[in-house]
């Protein structure tokens, strides 16, 4: 039975090929699909702990390392219950929020696409089997976000999503290929990296990390994940919130060794988690949807675990990715109910004051902010932000600083986006009240929310052999006690400014970005290579022959 | 110039070396001044017409009969070209009396 | 006098054919086209049956070619064409080309990659005109004018080859003599310029581009997979181990994904897209032959895996016309089968999980790293995954289009049995690829 846990990656096409032949209440019959994830990773952290390998040699012979590899091991099984408890919840709650869709069937069937894609990824034993994961998922979310096609501008949303991810793809791709041969297991990675120097350590290190913030958004590839919010908010808060958007993190934990051995490339990713950190959390103040606000504060807490990888303190990272699964797709899932209630309204400004209609999703949304912002002892955000800022106070004590200072920030965003939906009980807007089957799954990850933090030290154990050994995690710390002082002033401080300004109240923005710039400049070309076949033979006759004789001479040349 | 040409042209070997050269580049002058199509067939029979010449040359050289037998090959692939070419650049300029092969086209390549 | 001795398997298979193409065309009067796309059918599984026993390295290029063959003989639909004579004409000629695609796959002898050279591209040429109007007109005349003059290219290479060695062999050294070493690398540079035509390799791609847009199904399958992968082992042969054109098929092979890639970005056809995105993947091809020969099973996998998914794509768009608009695919009555299996084949041509054509492009990479250097493999990764955008763009429309099915989008029984053989190859080289190129 335990020889069969590493295929866990299997459990939820069953349901997709039920949702495609129409078995069943659309989505039903999904259901059983993540709950047996769950129940997966769960078994293997209950069990003896021994790490579970699947390989097959010879998948893919001309390769050096053609194996096809599962492995299963404490990080892997953590993923898979973050991924199991988040997407049980997601799939419950879509059954009602999707419900008068009449796609809905294919939504489920994406949905199981995706789930099966993000087990992979996380089971993978080796880069081989890793990428295609990795970019399982890309598709997967490109469909999804591109899912409502009635909706403007989803298919392009759904672009700017492939496209971030098509670089992520090709850096993973040229890791693997760099590699020497047979060296892809993704568990010795490190020790098979040295034999090439550190010159080699630095340059898979280096492509890791491209891979992982193309997929994470952090620095310049932030650009997808605010437009990804075009797709329905489950899809948000399972895949852009909780689960594939901290694959990134998730790799850099895995290949922690290898970053280690190229200390400069560690410095960069700190770099890039604190700039993201605070750069988004500036940049969710000027949002004026909801869910795009949202969608910044997600950038800027993955900024965090960035940060902490970059300090050398991967369980940090690892640790806070799994506390903020539980409270950032709580959040996306309250954002959903009050989209829900009013009709696919998403504008700030026009949504505040849902308190009275919506008193249960007040409340819950409540548990899920203070925990974004890390309130001492009662959240789980607390324990985790806390390790990251302790991590960073120790190897890099100005980013350190750096990082607390954000956490006013945190404050402020998640302040103001409370305040301004939830902060009244006055709203003209009717929103109707939502049904258990929204509240639940919400329910369901507020506890988390709040008693994930005490799993800290036991998971820190479990992996250990994965991570490394894991600092101590303290319910109560001084740092913590400021870090979650500044929280709450900040939290505090929104509220008086949306009092002050209305539910509207934003940064002004600024406009245009280096995206912007990049596809108007690859249209452009495209339009050029494309208007050189105008259909004349004349033209075609030219070229060819010049073109061949320049490329010939050129090559020669240079021989 | 004529002096320095005829020193270049030595053997006889050489002369019908340079004419294989210089058919193959008339050739491809052809190809990018010429505008009508049956000038364009032309050009490409001139180009399989300068390799013809240096397989036989080379078939004489070497002293290997495999070039005259390709020579011959080649003869026959050209006469099956211009079989097609000629059906398709009827077929295709019949209703254009002014055949000309820069007028632009209706499908893009 | 050794060239036509050489009756090695893949010369019987051509001979097979043409036997076949013959007789379709003499009978074409009087039998029924069905009938004689059946016999083509089962004449080409036999011919490839007796390769199977005993491997050689040109019996998985063999079956690959036999097989695209198949699928476009599957893929010939009358009712697109002008005559009922037509599609006895289109089969024929099908036949002829794979013929010379066959004779390609194992051939070192100059003269034979000539010969099969013309049958592809004349072959190709009558295609793309037969039976469509102006428009497919016009798209082999171009095609027939670059075809002639890659052609006289390849005639002046091996012209001057066999001035410089005495010998028609591929492979054979120059002579002792002064400048002939020189004169044969000019030759082969023109052989490998001349049969880079074929397999549409930017600066040579105009051909290819219009035949795709604007040929009926059954030349444009021809156009994209057969003769594509015997221009693909003809290149291997005249490339051979030799430095210097390896460093010139790699630059034109990466310059076509790059190309191929942006020409694709622009357009809003799906016909245009695919003959764009046909260049990029032939690009692709290139450069798993320019690696040499270690990379003959990762360029036999390749190609397996985009003639597959060629097929599944042209099946789905066959009797559709050429202008299918990307922004019309929602309301395209094209049922489920042919739409799920243009998503399978865009998803395997963009290199997307689940399908194999993530890992053959994969491959390529591998095998381009450690030949051809890493700027090279950097670029041509870029350009493979950003591929992805073009080809997936088409599909969230695709997967929520619903529009009903009409009588004119039902797919004959021919595109039926082609989507599911095609579907059988993407699925084997998805799950068992190394059960799948233990073959090569």
């Amino acid at each position: 039975m335990n020889s069969l846990l590493p295929w866990a990656f299997l459990c939820t096409i069953p349901g997709l090929l039920l949702q495609a032949l129409g078995v069943g209440r659309a989505g039903v019959a999904s259901l059983l699909g993540p709950i047996a994830v769950l129940l997966a990773g769960a078994a293997w952290l209950v069990g003896d702990h021994a790490p579970l390998v699947v390989s097959i040699a010879d998948w893919l012979p001309m390769l050096g390392d053609g194996t096809f590899a599962l492995r299963l091991d404490a990080l892997s099984a953590t993923m898979l219950t973050v991924i199991g408890a988040v997407a049980s919840c997601v799939y419950v709650y879509s059954l009602a929020y999707m419900h008068d869709d009449p796609g809905q069937r294919r939504f489920f069937a994406l949905l199981d696409f995706f789930v099966a894609t993000m087990c992979l990824l996380v089971l993978a034993g080796n880069l081989v089997v890793l990428v295609a994961g990795w970019a399982g998922v890309g598709i997967a979310s490109f469909l999804l976000i591109s899912f409502w096609r009635d909706k403007e501008g989803t298919l392009g949303a759904g672009m700017q999503a492939l496209a971030a991810n098509a670089i992520g793809d090709a850096a993973l791709l040229l890791a693997v290929v760099l590699l020497p041969r047979g060296q892809a297991d993704l568990v010795n990675l490190h020790a098979l990296v040295t034999p090439t120097g550190t010159s080699g350590a630095t340059m898979i290190g280096a492509l890791l990390v491209v891979a992982a913030a193309a997929k994470s958004a952090q620095g310049p590839l932030y650009f997808w994940l605010p437009s990804a919010m075009a797709g329905p908010t489950p899809v948000s808060a399972l895949i852009h919130a909780a689960t594939m958007v901290a694959a990134g993190v998730y790799l850099l934990c895995r290949t922690h060794l290898v970053l280690a051995q190229a200390p400069d490339v560690l410095h960069v990713v700190a770099w890039l988690g604190v700039l993201t950190a605070l750069v988004a959390a500036i940049a969710s103040l000027q949002q004026t949807n909801y869910k795009k606000g949202l969608a910044y504060s997600t950038l800027s807490q993955l900024g965090y675990m960035f940060a902490a990888i970059g300090f050398g303190a991967p369980f940090a990272a690892f640790f806070h990715l799994f506390t903020h699964a539980s409270f950032k797709a709580l959040l996306f899932l309250v954002a959903g109910i009050v989209i829900h209630a009013t009709d696919g309204e998403e504008e700030l400004g026009k949504l505040g004051g849902l308190r009275g209609q919506l008193g249960a999703t007040a409340w819950l949304a409540l548990v899920g902010s203070l925990a974004l912002i890390g309130l001492p002892i009662a959240t789980a955000g607390a324990f985790s932000k806390d390790l990251v800022l302790e991590a960073g106070l120790e190897h890099a004590p100005m980013l350190g600083y750096l990082l607390l200072g954000g956490v006013v920030l945190t404050g402020l965003y998640t302040g103001r986006l409370w305040f301004a939906v939830f902060g009244r009980s006055d709203s003209k807007l009717h929103a109707h009240a939502p049904g258990l089957l929204l509240l639940g799954p919400v329910a369901l990850l507020a506890v988390g929310a709040v008693v994930l933090g005490w799993t800290g030290n036991p998971l820190g154990e479990v992996l250990a052999p994965a991570l490394g050994k894991a600092p101590e995690v303290h319910a109560w710390s001084t740092l913590g006690a400021i870090a979650g002082g500044l929280g709450l002033c900040g939290f505090v401080l929104a509220g008086a400014w949306v009092k002050a300004k209305g539910s509207g109240a934003a940064l002004p923005s600024f406009r245009g970005s280096w995206v912007d710039v990049a596809s108007g400049v690859s249209d452009g070309v495209a339009r050029l290579v494309a208007s050189v076949h105008d259909g004349r033979v004349v033209t075609a006759i030219v070229f060819s022959l010049f073109g061949a004789g320049i490329v010939t001479l050129v090559t020669v040349l240079r021989h | 110039m004529i002096a320095l040409a005829a020193s270049l042209v030595s053997t006889p070997e050489v002369l019908v070396l340079a004419t294989s050269a210089l058919l193959f580049t008339v050739g491809v002058v052809g190809l990018l001044l010429r505008r009508s199509p049956i000038a364009l067939l032309m050009s490409i029979e001139i180009l399989l017409n300068a390799g013809n010449l240096l397989l036989v040359l080379g078939a004489r050289v070497r002293n290997q009969i495999d070039g005259q037998t390709a020579a011959l090959l080649v003869l026959v692939l050209g006469a099956a070209e211009a079989v097609v070419g000629l059906a398709l650049a009827l077929a295709f300029f019949r209703p254009r009396p002014d055949a000309d092969i820069d007028s632009p086209g209706e499908v893009q390549g | 006098m050794s060239w036509f001795l050489e009756l090695e398997r893949s010369l019987q298979a051509a001979a097979v054919l043409g036997v076949l193409a013959t007789l379709v065309l003499v009978g074409a009067a009087k039998w029924s086209a069905q009938i004689v796309a059946g016999l083509g059918v089962a004449a080409t599984v036999l011919a490839a049956v007796p390769a199977i026993a005993t491997p050689t390295a040109a019996t998985f290029p063999l079956l690959i070619v036999l097989s695209a063959a198949l699928l476009c003989v599957l893929l010939v639909r009358h009712d697109e064409l002008a005559d009922e004579r037509h599609r006895a004409e289109t089969t024929a000629l099908i036949l002829f080309g794979s013929a010379g695609a066959c004779a390609l796959v194992s051939a070192t002898n100059l003269l034979t990659i000539l010969v099969g050279f013309e049958s592809m591209s004349l072959s190709v040429a009558v295609l793309a005109g037969i039976g469509r109007g102006e428009r497919s007109l016009e798209a082999a005349f171009r095609f027939f004018v670059l075809g002639a003059i890659a052609a006289a290219l390849l005639v002046y290479g091996t012209a001057l080859h066999f001035y410089a060695t005495g010998s028609l062999e591929v492979g054979a050294p120059a002579v002792a003599g002064d400048g002939l070493q020189q004169l044969r690398t000019i030759g082969h540079l023109l052989l490998l310029l001349g049969v880079s035509f074929e397999l549409a390799v930017v600066p040579l791609q105009f051909g290819a581009l219009g035949v795709i847009q604007a040929g009926p199904i059954g030349g444009v399958g021809f156009a994209m997979t057969v003769s594509k992968v015997g221009a693909a082992f003809a290149l291997g042969h005249v490339v051979g181990g030799e430095r210097l054109q390896q460093d010139v098929l790699v630059a034109l092979a990466v310059t076509t994904i790059v190309w191929g890639t942006l020409g694709a970005l622009a357009q809003r056809t799906l016909r245009g897209l695919l003959a764009n995105s046909a260049v990029a993947q032939g690009g692709f091809v290139a450069l798993g032959i320019a690696c040499g020969a270690g990379a003959h099973a990762t360029v036999c996998f390749y190609l397996a895996v985009y003639v597959a998914a060629s097929a599944l794509v042209l099946a789905a768009i066959s009797g559709d016309g050429d202008e299918i608009d990307l922004t019309t695919m929602r309301s395209r009555p094209l049922g489920t089968m042919r739409r799920l299996a243009l998503v399978a084949g865009l998803m395997s041509l963009a290199g997307m999980p689940p399908t194999p054509g993530l890992l053959a492009k994969f491959l390529v990479l591998a095998r381009s790293w450690e030949t051809a250097g890493m700027s090279w493999t950097v670029v041509a990764a870029l350009g493979g995954v950003f591929g992805a955008l073009y080809y997936m763009r088409p599909v969230p429309d695709l997967l929520s289009g619903g529009a009903p099915i009409d009588g004119r989008s039902q797919p004959t029984f021919g595109v039926r049995i082609a989507i599911v053989a095609a579907a059988v190859v993407t699925v084997v080289c998805t799950v068992a690829p190394y059960a799948a190129m233990r073959l090569a």
